[in-house]
This record gives structure tokens, sequence and C-alpha cells, in this order.
């Protein structure tokens, strides 16, 4: 859902219904956590491509997710920054298109968002998902959004534009309709699971699994819990 | 039930609690698996020890008197509103209708509770 709500409510992308044949360049920053493969798998039900994919460790992961003969490339971002800007620029020319105006950024750290910044045309938009950072650096004419999957149980704020203008609708209504699709979706066969790996223990395994997602054992894999073993 | 509440560390420590009861517009969950997501150990670093885990896949066990659209015995996921009470750290957890959603009969519960939030990263400073 927090992928859905970047794609759609912020970057403001065509959803799945409304899929797009116009070439629609998009960066997708940590392809191989679950917010970027979701961001993926969501992104190629809206036909959205070429998509352009940093990510690291888990590569041959990414590879299952993306469509290569629609210009989708993987670019690894352990080879360094300078690396990545270029990666993304060669990627962008390999796959026919000369800009790119949308970033779904699901690390927003360790330099993300300034690489995407060196690569973003105007009139470009970035989602991210880390609140509360310091995104400063991100250029003016780089329209910048939280992410936040909290959203979907909020109301507008009686202070924001929509507010203001006595619009009721929002956030709740986007989570009410894009969980019903992700139950089609899962039967369709078009919106599959992320790789996970139970926890033994259940609840008694909660402290391990929280442990080993905090010192970043995990590489695109979601720790899970089964809970009538706990003891 | 039992619950485990997350404390900052992570330090968890399970408790037994009474069985939640959903409002009108809620639905009571028999939590067969829970996923987890990075803001469930970031949160509690921040704020006080809670039930910090957010989706849900199991069987609807009661719902509210507005609910039409789910029925005790079905299989479902759910995104529990995140820092609200009752989370998918228990035996039985809270979500709104509208962040519940149906498993297909191919689903398993296993891998829809990696859907719900999605990897969700958030963390307030």
């Amino acid at each position: 859902m927090t992928a859905a709500v970047g794609l759609y409510q912020r970057l403001g992308l065509p959803e799945p219904w409304n899929a797009t044949t116009t070439p629609t360049p998009l960066i997708v920053y940590g392809g191989s956590g679950a917010v970027g493969a979701f961001a993926i798998k969501l992104a190629q039900a809206s036909n959205i491509h070429p998509l352009i994919v940093v990510a690291g460790r888990a590569q041959s992961f990414v590879e299952k997710l993306i469509t290569p003969c629609k210009g989708d490339a993987i670019v690894d971002y352990r080879k360094g920054n300078e690396a990545v800007v270029s990666g993304i620029k060669d990627a962008l020319k390999k796959a026919g298109v000369s800009e790119v105006h949308y970033a779904f950024d699901a690390v927003s750290e360790h330099n993300s968002f300034q690489n995407i910044s060196k690569v973003l045309s105007k009139p470009g938009k970035i989602t991210l998902v880390l609140p509360g950072k310091n995104y400063s650096d991100i250029p003016e004419y780089i329209e910048k959004s939280n992410t936040m999957v909290g959203s979907v149980h909020m109301d507008n704020a009686p202070d924001s534009a929509k507010g203001k203008a006595g619009i009721k609708t929002g956030g709740k209504d986007f989570g009410f309709a894009f969980f019903r699709l992700f139950s089609r979706g899962l039967q369709e066969g078009w919106f599959t699971a992320h790789p996970y790996e139970v926890v033994p223990g259940g609840l008694a395994g909660v402290e391990k699994g929280l442990s080993d997602l905090k010192n970043g054992v995990n590489s695109a894999t979601k720790y899970i819990f089964k809970i009538e073993d706990t003891k | 039930m039992k619950e485990a509440i997350v404390a900052k560390g992570p330090k968890v420590t399970i408790h037994d609690v009474p069985v939640p009861k959903p409002n009108a517009d809620q639905v009571l969950i028999k939590v067969i698996y829970s996923g987890s997501n990075p803001k469930d150990w970031k949160r509690p670093q921040l704020s006080d020890p809670h039930n910090s885990g957010d989706d849900i896949a199991g069987v609807v066990e009661a719902v509210g008197d507005n609910v039409v659209e789910f029925k005790k015995g079905d299989r479902v996921a759910a995104f529990h509103e995140m820092m609200s009470p009752h989370g998918s750290f228990a035996e039985y957890a809270i979500a709104w209708a509208y962040t519940t959603f149906h498993l297909p009969k191919k689903t398993t519960f296993e891998e829809v509770c990696t859907c719900d939030t999605c990897g969700d990263q958030n963390v307030y400073f």
C-alpha cells in the first residue's frame, strides 16, 4: 500500500485501471525492498515504462520483476554515486528516452535523492519514504512529497488546501479502493507476494525478527510470524 | 489472549490481555500470520511501548454493526491503523473494514501478510 500511495497519490501516475501507452520513465530507487518491489509490480500493471531500478544485493530478484524489452533496467548502487548517476542516464538512453520526470525514492538516504536530483528533468516529481529528514538538497524545480502509508487512515487536514475546500474524500477512500484491487490482483495473478521468511516462535520471535530488521540482516525478504506457534 | 508489546531496543514482552471488541466500522481478526516492517522497531524507539505490528492475515472473528462486507470465518488480510491499540502482534487484532480485504482461495495467509503496508519505513523524529 505504501507503493500505491507513492505512485498514484503522490506522483500522480496512471492507475492500473487507466494504464498508459505513452512511455513514462520512472526511477525506482531501492527496488528489492518491499516498497520498491511492490512499486515495480504496480507500475507494471499501469504499464509505466521504462522502469529504471536502482538496487544492490538482490539484483537477481529485481530482474524477475522488470521487463527489459520495454526498456526496464537495473542500476547497481554499490558502485558509487557517480556510477549510479551515469548508469541511470545510460539506461534512459538505451530505452530511447531523453528525460525522466518521476522518481520513487524507496530508500531516501545514503545519497539516494541527491543522485536522483542529478537526473530528473523539469518538471520533476520525487516522492520519499522517510519523513522528517532534511531534503533541502533537492532543487526547487523538483516537486517533493512524503509517502506515508498512514495516510490511508487519515482525513484531509482542516488547514490543507483540500480541507479548506471542504473536500471529505481522500486517503481513506484511496485505501478502500486499492485494498480491494489487491484482492483482485492476487486472484488475477499480476499482484504477488513479497518473498518471506517465517521467524520461529510466533510472538516470542518478534524480538529477534525486529532486531534482525534493525541490523539489516534481511535483503529482499519480509519477516513474518505464525501466531499459533507462540508458546 | 496473548499480545506482544514492543519497547525501545527492540525489547519485546508478551502479555495476557482481554480480546478486544471492534467498534461499528471495524473488524476483529484472529491473526494467523503477522507481517513486520522497519517501523515496527523504529516507532517504539520514540514512543511508549506498544503492539507495533500492522500487517494482519487471518480469519474474521467478529464485525461491527456497520460492516456488511465481512462476516465471521472470512479469510482476510488487513492493515491495522498505525499507533492505535490492538495491532497484529497478538492472537486477535482490530482493523477498519475499509483497510481489510478478502483473500482469493489460492492466496495463503503467509504470502499475503507481506503485502498490506508493503515495507513501510516511516519513522517520526
